[in-house]
């Protein structure tokens, strides 16, 4: 199994937020607002915890006013709103929620599934590519997707599914041959009982996602 | 024991549902195999008649994805998604605790082993081969296994009508030479013993392949035909004259010379003769056998001839004259033109009888004119054939006596010919044991076996029909006679015949009124009709009291079989030589 280098997930300079709840496997970052452009849902994000670093994918973006009287149109657009009130983004809040699906122990060795949680404010980070690898390989280092059936534990939702592969494409693309990438993904997707529908457009959509129609 | 899968669904009407275990490959199981059901108390065996699988995966989500893909992932599937479902029909039941083979009157339970059946546990069902009362018949089809061969018990078969079904080339002459050659080593070995049984085989050889060669499928010959091997056991005879020289088989021409109508009747029928002809056969014989007691003809004054006369018309006399001449040389004047005018007179002087009827007359001459073809058959007006027929029968019924074959040499193709000699003999036979019975005969002292292939044509569904063969398998089986119909269409046989058979040897058919036919008696027949479609050429199912279940076998190799006749029936041979030398010396003693 590769492992990842765990130690290049620390500090506050690198990270794109913090914990700022916990509920199950769903955690909800409050991600700083000059980092939030850049995380989409499906992204894959590692919160250092200490020993253990829970995985997750971004499955809700969320982005409202802090204050309770809320939101009032200004007519201003967000840039020049920006320049009257430098401070302005302050008053928001930029959120993102996402699915545990993995950690990653203090060696770094990757395991799926639910870790253990998080705690409130540990630092979240974007995972490198070449780290988010090794969430789609066994001890082999053969493909694996098993990672898909935490992903829709929740929620049965082909969009999301959709989402996660098209920000993981590249990544699924270096994994192996086409054929044994494919099966691998056939072998969890089947084993889901998504029902003929979703099983149809989850298949459909990875081979249009990785060109391989 | 190998787990092959578990029971989950059974009934005695529909059989027995059960689905094989991961991993196992369906072409592991062909139709027609035997498996082991095992439950605490019993086992059961049971004859595999459906395979089928269902996949718990849509298949067009399978089609859509694009063929590269798809090879690699079939496998996946086939492990994860796809249940092997296999229907069983029970034949028999092992009880572990009283330790017997019954037939089965009860289900296994769900869930149930299915295991894979090795020889051993075949052979406490089936027993095995001792060669004296009971020899190898096939092999049965074991998932994954061979070497194991299925006896059959040759007294339990004679004792009762058996039928080999099967359409042309499926391997019907194979078995019953190979249970004729059985019948014949039967008779050998247990001679003197108690509940021995005397056999005799009349068999009706249209093809030459008991008394010649037995041929495969592309007339090739492959082995000897038994009448062939156990030539002292066998008198064959032939209405082929080129084959009496050839082959030294006796000439049995169809014997015409002083033939009753009622005979007569058998053979005319199949020439096409209307009904008001065979109607009045009886008043034209005897009108014509008056003409010729009364004709003071030098030539045709034995009403024993009074065929010829039925026969004779003015367009046919030279004909008549050149084959009775080859044939006959009794009647033939050296000069031509005397036969030639006696035949004239001898024909007007019919005429003029049978004319007192005139619709008589126009029935006579229409009914003459179908009669020509009897020329074309191998007929004789000499008296010494017309004991031929005698001679057989006494053959078959004397204990003294043998088996006899029929071989049709050249007529292998003429129907008419093969009806005609069939007939006469099975109905002198018939009114023979007839004769007896009223003599106070309780039964045949020998076990009389007809093998009748073609069987339909004697024993058809026509309401009303006669043939001897009918009365024979109807009302002698209790006097020690048994037909065997070797038929491709069973369908075509009278149900009275059919319901009368125990032991059935059914290879493939392809009509589902001969399949239906063919398994009558069995239990579930409907459960065996998938199996007999499915039988390859050399397989069939037997079931009857000659094999103690149920049971598709790939039938013993003839070839192979008939070598080992050939080296027991010498060893036999041998044997009985040194047994009467030494009987000889005892004797000077």
């Amino acid at each position: 199994m590769k492992k990842i280098k765990v130690s290049r997930y620390s500090g506050s300079e690198t990270a794109v937020g913090e914990v700022a709840s916990i509920n199950g496997n769903r955690y909800v970052i409050y991600v700083y607002p000059e980092r939030y452009p850049e995380i989409s849902i499906g992204d894959i994000l590692l919160i250092d915890s200490g020993i253990y670093h829970p995985i997750i994918v971004v499955d809700e973006n969320i982005h409202r006013a802090r204050r309770e009287q809320g939101f009032t149109p200004l007519h201003t657009g967000h840039d020049e709103l920006k320049e009257i009130y430098p401070d302005a983004d302050r008053l928001y809040i930029y959120a993102i929620s996402g699915v545990n699906v993995a950690y990653a122990d203090e060696k770094g060795d990757v395991k799926i599934g639910f870790g253990p949680s998080p705690r409130l404010h540990d630092f979240t980070y974007d995972m490198e590519d070449k780290d988010k690898e090794s969430l789609f390989l066994d001890d082999e280092d053969t493909p694996n997707f098993i990672i898909i059936r935490y992903l829709l534990h929740g929620a049965r939702d082909p969009i999301l599914l959709r989402e996660f592969i098209v920000r993981n494409r590249d990544v699924i693309t270096k994994l192996g041959d086409e054929k044994g990438v494919f099966k691998a993904f056939f072998d969890v997707i089947t084993q889901m009982n998504l029902g003929d529908a979703f099983l149809k457009t989850a298949i459909d959509d990875f081979l249009s996602i990785m060109g391989w129609r | 024991m190998k787990v092959i899968g578990s029971i989950l669904e059974a009934s005695f009407e529909k059989g027995i549902v059960a689905c094989l275990i991961r991993g196992e490959d369906p072409e592991d199981y062909p139709i027609g195999s035997l498996a082991i059901i095992d439950t605490d108390r019993n086992s059961y065996l049971a004859i595999l008649n459906e395979v089928q699988y269902t996949s718990e995966l849509n298949p067009s989500i399978l089609m859509d994805i694009p063929s590269r893909f798809r090879d690699g992932i079939i496998p996946l599937v086939r492990d994860r998604y796809v249940n092997y479902i296999v229907r069983l029909i029970p034949v028999a039941k092992y009880s572990k605790e009283k330790k017997v083979t019954e037939k089965p009157d009860t289900i296994p339970p769900y869930g149930a082993r299915l295991i894979k059946a090795v020889p051993d546990d075949i052979a406490i069902y089936y027993g095995e081969p001792d060669w004296r009362k009971t020899y190898p018949l096939g092999r049965p089809k074991l998932i994954g296994e061979v070497g194991y061969e299925v006896p059959v018990d040759i007294k339990n078969l004679v004792n009762l009508n058996f039928g080999i079904y099967g359409k042309s080339g499926s391997g019907k002459t194979f078995i019953a030479n190979l249970l004729v050659g059985y019948g014949i080593l039967y008779t050998l070995y247990n001679r003197g013993e108690e509940d021995y049984i005397d056999i005799r085989f009349l068999i009706f050889d249209m093809h030459d392949e008991y008394s010649l060669e037995v041929l495969d499928n592309n007339r090739r010959p492959i082995a000897r035909g038994v009448a062939n091997i156990f030539k002292k056991e066998f008198v064959i005879y032939t209405p082929d004259i080129e084959n009496t020289t050839r082959f030294k088989m006796r000439y049995l021409p169809i014997p015409l010379y002083d033939l009753p109508s009622s005979y007569l009747r058998m053979i005319i029928e199949p020439l096409g003769v209307t009904q008001a002809f065979l109607d009045n056969l009886a008043t034209f014989e005897k009108k014509i056998r008056k003409v010729m007691e009364r004709s003071g003809n030098t030539i045709l004054s034995d009403p024993g001839y009074w065929i010829l006369g039925l026969i004779l018309s003015m367009e046919t006399v030279d004909k008549i004259i050149s084959l009775i001449d080859r044939r006959e040389t009794k009647f033939i004047d050296s000069d031509r033109s005397i036969t030639r005018r006696a035949l004239f007179e001898l024909i007007n002087a019919i005429e003029e009888e049978i004319g007192e009827a005139p619709e008589a007359l126009k029935s006579f001459k229409a009914g003459r004119r179908r009669l020509i073809r009897l020329l074309n058959m191998p007929i004789s007006f000499k008296k010494k054939y017309s004991r031929a027929i005698d001679e057989i029968v006494e053959y078959l019924i004397n204990p003294k006596g043998k088996s006899v074959v029929i071989s049709m040499g050249r007529y292998e193709k003429t129907m008419s010919v093969y009806l005609a000699l069939a007939n006469l003999i099975g109905e002198r036979l018939r009114i023979k044991l007839q004769e007896k019975i009223a003599e106070g005969m309780e039964e045949s002292p020998t076990k009389i076996i007809i093998l009748l292939e073609e069987a339909h044509k004697f024993l058809e569904r026509k309401a009303g029909a006669y043939s001897p063969f009918g009365v024979i398998a109807r009302e002698m089986r209790k006097r020690g006679v048994i037909i065997v119909p070797i038929d491709q269409k069973p369908g075509d046989l009278d149900p009275d015949v059919t319901s009368m058979i125990w032991t059935n040897m059914v290879f493939a058919l392809t009509d589902p009124k001969d399949v239906s036919a063919a398994l009558t008696g069995i239990d579930n027949p409907k459960l065996y009709e998938s199996i007999v479609y499915s039988l390859k050429p050399g397989e069939a199912v037997i079931y009857g009291p000659a094999v103690k279940f149920p049971v598709v076998l790939s039938i013993e190799d003839y070839s192979m079989v008939s070598r080992e006749f050939e080296k027991r029936y010498r060893e036999y041979l041998g044997m009985r030589r040194s047994r009467s030398l030494y009987d000889d010396d005892l004797s000077r003693d």
